[in-house]
C-alpha cells in the first residue's frame, strides 16, 4: 500500500523532521493483527456514517487515541478558496480548535504535510518545524501526521502528538493513514451536508426574522396569517399588516420571483419599502408605483407580484393595487368569489407601469384572503383549475385562523409544498349590540378603543359629526378613568356601549381613587366637555371606583 | 401605529406646524415639548398651530394650546390656531369654551401659504 511507504524525501527540510522508519509489520502475530482488525473496525464503523459532522469527529478522534495510545491528536480542514487549514476538531489540543488556529499550507508541521500530501513524523519538536505555538505550549515532543484525501482533493490533516519522545512506528503510521482514508469522505460529506443546512438554515430565518412574528392586535378587525416555506428551499414570499391612521390597514402580500437566499434579500427590502411608503401614502396605486420605482431604480433585475390593499374598518371600504399578483379571495355566508381587478404589470417588470386602485365592499361578518401562487399552482394544471379550487374550499368558514388553516389543508395537505407560500385572511367582526371592552390602564390604550367605539356608532347609525362628538365625550371619560386607574395601580378600565332606540348609552368604569377635578385643568376641563358633548352626564362615586354614565341621542345634532 | 405626526414649515414671517392623527393624553406632553423644542430656537413672531385634520383631539390637546399660547406670548410672540368648526379640534375647542382665549382661524392665513395638500388630506 503506497500510503505507508514513506519516502525519504518527504519535501520538507526542518531539522527533526525524518521519514518513518520501516519497520516490517508483524505479520506472524496473530493476537497483534486481530486487535489490528478490530482497530480498522472501529475506525470504519458504518455507524459512523449516519452521525453529524461534530460527532463523526468526536468519535473518530477519540478511538485514534486509544488505538494508538496518544496524548493529543487533532484535525484540520483546509478552509474552501484558501490556502490556509483551520483546526477543527482536537482531544488533548482543544485550545487549537477554540482560537480557530489557521496554519498557512506550506509551513509547519500541519501545513507541510498538507502541501506535500504526505505524511510526516517529528521525533523531536523544535520552534524551527512547528509554528503553532499551542502544540508546544503543550508540551509536545513528537508528532506524527497524515493528509486527508478526497478523490485526490486535499481536504485537511489528521496529526497525533506525544507528551514523551515517542518513536512511530510504519505501523502507526499506516493505521493513522488508514484512519484518513476511512474518514475522509465521512468528514467532507458532513461538512458539505452542514454547509448546507446552514445556508438553507440561515435564509429560512432570514425570511422568518422579516415576517411579522405576530400581527397587531387591530381594533375591529381580524386578522390571521401563515407563512410556509418550501420543501428544499427559501423563497422570496412575505405579507405584512400595518395599522395607519384613523382607522385604517394596511394589508400586503408578495412574491418576488427567484429563490434562495437573494429572493429572500429582496424581499426583506421590498417589504420594508412598502411599509415605509404605506404610512405616508394612503392611495395603494401610489405605493404600488413607489415600491416599483425603488425596484428598477435599485433592483433592475428584481421581479416581484404584489397586491396592496387598504382598510377602513369603519365603513368597511377596501382599496387595493395589484401588481401581477392572483385574485383576491372574498368569503362571504356560504358563498366564495375571486374579484380580478384589472392589475398592473409584476413590480420592476417593464418602465413606467400603470397601477390603478380598485375598492370593494367588505361587509361586517366577510372575509377578504390574500396568498400566492404557491396554494394554488399544481404541475400540469391551469391556474384556473387551482383557482376553482381555493374558491371551493372557502365555501362555509368565515372565521380568518380557521380559514387559513383550512385552506393549507385542503391545498397542500399540510405538507411543504415546492413553492413557498403566504397566506393573510381578515374581515370585520359582526357587530353585537352591546359594545363591552375591557382595557389596561394605559394612555396608549385609548386610541384603539375609541376606534372600536367609534365604528359601533357609525355601523349603528351614528351620523359622522354626532359620532365626532360622542367620541370625544367618551374619549375624555376613559381618559380620566385610566388616569384613576393608573394612579391607584388597580388595573383595567371597563367600557360598554348601549343602544336604547335612538339613544345611546356609555358606561366607563375604573377601580382607582375619584379626585375632584379643579377647573381650569385639563380634568375639569375635560368633564366640560363631557357635559357640554353629551345630554347627560353621571358620575358615581363608589367605594370601589368610578362609574361614568353618558347618554347621548343618535340622530338629534 | 397610531399617534400624530408633527411637520414644521418655515414662511418669511413664522412657522407652520401641522399635526396629524390623534392628540390626546397619551402624546399631548411629548408633542408641546417637540413644537417648543422648534419654535423656540427660531424666535419666530408668529407661530401658526395647524390641526384642521386631526382624527382625535380632546382636553388633553386643549390644554396643548393653552399652554403653547402662554409659553409664546412670555416671548412677545402670537399663536393662531387653525381649526374650522367643522373640524375634529374646532368642535373640541368650542366644547371646551377655548375660542376666547385663544385666536382661532379656519385656514392658515394668507401670509404663510398653507403647504402642499398632503397625502393624506
Amino acid at each position: 500500500m503506497p500510503s505507508n511507504q514513506i519516502p525519504a524525501d518527504v519535501g520538507v527540510t526542518g531539522v527533526g523532521l525524518v521519514p518513518l522508519p520501516l519497520n516490517e509489520p508483524g505479520a506472524g502475530d496473530a493476537a497483534a493483527s486481530a486487535s489490528r482488525a478490530d482497530d480498522l473496525y472501529r475506525l470504519s464503523d458504518p455507524l459512523l456514517s449516519e452521525v453529524g459532522l461534530e460527532e463523526l469527529l468526536d468519535t473518530v478522534l477519540g478511538r485514534i487515541r486509544e488505538i494508538l495510545h496518544v496524548d493529543t491528536v487533532a484535525i484540520l480542514l483546509k478552509l474552501p478558496g484558501a490556502a490556509e487549514l483551520i483546526a477543527r476538531a482536537a482531544k488533548g489540543l482543544e485550545e487549537e480548535v477554540a482560537q480557530k488556529v489557521r496554519i498557512p499550507i506550506g509551513r509547519g508541521f500541519a501545513g507541510r504535510i498538507a502541501a506535500s500530501r504526505r505524511p510526516i513524523f517529528v521525533p523531536e519538536v523544535s520552534e524551527a518545524d512547528v509554528v503553532n505555538p499551542i502544540l508546544r505550549e503543550v508540551g509536545i515532543r513528537s508528532l506524527l501526521g497524515v493528509p486527508l484525501i478526497v478523490e485526490g482533493e486535499l481536504i485537511g490533516v489528521l496529526h497525533v502528538g506525544s507528551l514523551t519522545p515517542r518513536e512511530f512506528t510504519a505501523n502507526d503510521a499506516e493505521l493513522l493513514a488508514l484512519a484518513a482514508a476511512r474518514v475522509a469522505p465521512g468528514i467532507e460529506r458532513a461538512r458539505l451536508f452542514d454547509e448546507l443546512g446552514r445556508q438553507q438554515s440561515v435564509a429560512e430565518s432570514l425570511q422568518r426574522g422579516l415576517l411579522p412574528d405576530r400581527l397587531p392586535t387591530l381594533p375591529d378587525v381580524d386578522v390571521a396569517a401563515r407563512y410556509v416555506p418550501a420543501i428544499d428551499e427559501v423563497g422570496g414570499d412575505w405579507y405584512d399588516v400595518v395599522e395607519l391612521r384613523a382607522g385604517r390597514v394596511g394589508i400586503a402580500i408578495g412574491d418576488v420571483v427567484g429563490h434562495g437566499v437573494r429572493a429572500a434579500a429582496l424581499m426583506a427590502q421590498l417589504r420594508a419599502v412598502l411599509r415605509a411608503y404605506a404610512f405616508t401614502e394612503p392611495d395603494p396605486a401610489t405605493v404600488l408605483t413607489l415600491l416599483d420605482k425603488y425596484v428598477q431604480h435599485s433592483h433592475p433585475t428584481g421581479l416581484a407580484t404584489v397586491v396592496y390593499a387598504v382598510l377602513d374598518t369603519e365603513d368597511g371600504t377596501l382599496t387595493l393595487a395589484v401588481a401581477g399578483h392572483p385574485p383576491l379571495l372574498l368569503v362571504g355566508d356560504g358563498t366564495a368569489a375571486l374579484h380580478d381587478v384589472r392589475g398592473g404589470p409584476p413590480i420592476g417588470a417593464v418602465p413606467f407601469p400603470h397601477y390603478a386602485a380598485h375598492t370593494v365592499h367588505l361587509a361586517r361578518g366577510e372575509t377578504a384572503v390574500l396568498y400566492t401562487d404557491g396554494l394554488v399552482e399544481r404541475r400540469g394544471e391551469t391556474i384556473d383549475t387551482g383557482l376553482e379550487r381555493l374558491r371551493q374550499a372557502a365555501v362555509g368558514e368565515l372565521d380568518p385562523e380557521r380559514l387559513c388553516s383550512r385552506l393549507l389543508d385542503e391545498l397542500v395537505h399540510g405538507t411543504r409544498a415546492p413553492d413557498d407560500i403566504a397566506l393573510v385572511a381578515f374581515r370585520r367582526p359582526r357587530l353585537t349590540a352591546m359594545l363591552e371592552l375591557r382595557i389596561s390602564a394605559r394612555a396608549s390604550a385609548l386610541s384603539p378603543v375609541r376606534r372600536s367605539l367609534r365604528s359601533w356608532l357609525r355601523e349603528h347609525g351614528g351620523d359622522r359629526t354626532v359620532v365626532d362628538d360622542i367620541i370625544l365625550g367618551a374619549g375624555e371619560a376613559l381618559a380620566n378613568a385610566v388616569e384613576h386607574a393608573y394612579r391607584s395601580g388597580d388595573g383595567d378600565v371597563q367600557l360598554r356601549a348601549e343602544l336604547d332606540g335612538d339613544t345611546v348609552s356609555i358606561t366607563v368604569i375604573d377601580h382607582g381613587a375619584w379626585r375632584p377635578p379643579r377647573l381650569e385643568t385639563d380634568r375639569g376641563r375635560g368633564l366640560a366637555i363631557m357635559r357640554s358633548t353629551m345630554d347627560d352626564v353621571e358620575i358615581t362615586r363608589e367605594a370601589l371606583g368610578t362609574r361614568v354614565v353618558l347618554r347621548r341621542s343618535l340622530t338629534a345634532p | 401605529m397610531t399617534g400624530a405626526t408633527l411637520d414644521f414649515r418655515h414662511p418669511p414671517d413664522g412657522t407652520v406646524v401641522t399635526v396629524r392623527g390623534d392628540v390626546d393624553s397619551a402624546n399631548a406632553n411629548a408633542l408641546l415639548a417637540a413644537i417648543e423644542r422648534r419654535l423656540f430656537t427660531g424666535r419666530d413672531a408668529r407661530a401658526i398651530l395647524d390641526i384642521s385634520d386631526v382624527d382625535y383631539f380632546d382636553s388633553a390637546g386643549v390644554n396643548l394650546v393653552f399652554r403653547l399660547a402662554r409659553r409664546l406670548a412670555g416671548y412677545g410672540s402670537e399663536l393662531v390656531v387653525v381649526a374650522p368648526p367643522t373640524s375634529i379640534a374646532g368642535a373640541a375647542l368650542r366644547h371646551a369654551n377655548a375660542g376666547s382665549a385663544v385666536v382661532v382661524a379656519d385656514a392658515v392665513p394668507a401670509a404663510a401659504p398653507s403647504r402642499p395638500a398632503g397625502p393624506d388630506d
